[in-house]
């Protein structure tokens, strides 16, 4: 009897593995950003991606809805201002979606 | 310079070569960035969809809070002062080094974290700047070291002490431009070192031009 071999969806199209929230271009900027720093304030975020306030606000809420990013108020002196940083498992998504897809051009090139 | 020719103070015209050094690379940097203004959108697009370099962001994140110019007022006033204090031989003119000390940590908290943001760098950057204070520590024993020696009977011509003065200079300021990866520190290191060496030297082709002016 002839039977055939099923893989699972991530065998048959790798690409499957991608994380799709982290692999919009202004949301891996973001990523890429809070992950080499400890946290950063929407400021700082807007000048090293070079977005607009509103676009940031936007790809952070997307962000901060599945857990990768949290936000924190702090005060300097008298001043509250909001502090951003990767959560634990943004830091695990984004270093799985590092991997997948060194992965993906790795077989490629 | 002028005041070191006229006054015949070859610190002076030493630490002027690092003041021209300064505003040299200052105008370097700024020309840089002009031209590569355009190359940074391609550029930014290609590196968001061919490669992410973390180390280079994490370079990026860091050094845009030396582009504000305040380190580098701080070292040339901190050389002008030095230089000053040489030239009247006053030792209340060092009292003028609170000027840039607290110069420095005020510009920051009022221009430049206005205008780019907190931020918090991770485990690897505090890592340096515990080597940088580390260095500074060690520098400034050296240092006391170096100025005890000559006072201790031990007898060495003043351009051995000004070459090891000026070889010990370049080293610290090379290991705090490496660490802090503040690439402009090495020039001002090495032409404060030169500075140094002028000083001790008693072959100072500067001196010929010193005794010239002092003729006039």
């Amino acid at each position: 009897m002839f039977t055939a071999k099923v893989g699972s969806k991530a065998d048959a199209n790798p690409l499957a593995e991608i994380d799709e929230v982290i692999h919009e271009p202004a949301r891996l900027n973001i990523m890429a950003q809070l992950y080499v720093l400890e946290s950063a304030d929407f400021l700082f975020l807007m000048r090293r991606t070079g977005l607009t306030f509103g676009n940031l606000s936007s790809h952070l809420s997307k962000l901060e809805a599945v857990g990768y990013v949290i936000m924190k108020k702090e005060f300097a002196g008298k001043k509250p201002h909001t502090m951003l940083r990767l959560t634990e498992k943004g830091r695990v998504a984004f270093r799985k979606y590092a991997h997948s897809m060194k992965r993906i051009f790795g077989d490629l090139v | 310079m002028i005041l070191g020719i006229i006054f015949g103070e070859d610190r002076l015209i030493g630490y002027s070569f690092i003041g021209a050094g300064v505003v040299l690379t200052i105008a370097w940097s700024l020309m840089q960035e002009g031209g590569a203004a355009q190359q940074n959108t391609l550029r930014r697009r290609f590196e968001m969809t061919e490669e992410i370099d973390l180390k280079e962001i994490e370079r990026k994140a860091w050094t845009s809070y030396f582009e504000d110019g305040l380190w580098d007022v701080f070292f040339g006033a901190l050389f002008l002062i030095g230089g000053i204090r040489s030239l009247t031989n006053n030792v209340w003119y060092t009292l003028l080094l609170l000027v840039p000390i607290l110069m420095l940590p005020i510009g920051k908290k009022l221009i430049t974290i206005p205008r780019l943001g907190h931020v918090k760098f991770g485990p690897v950057r505090k890592l340096k700047e515990a080597k940088v204070i580390a260095v500074l520590v060690i520098s400034v024993l050296a240092t006391l070291v170096l100025w005890v020696l000559p006072h201790s009977g031990l007898s060495l011509p003043e351009l051995s002490i000004s070459l090891i003065m000026a070889g010990w200079i370049a080293v610290v300021f090379g290991m705090i431009a490496y660490y802090l990866d503040f690439r402009r520190l090495f020039a001002y290191g090495l032409l404060y070192a030169l500075s140094e060496v002028l000083w001790g030297s008693s072959v100072n082709p500067l001196d010929q031009l010193c005794k010239r002016f002092r003729g006039l």
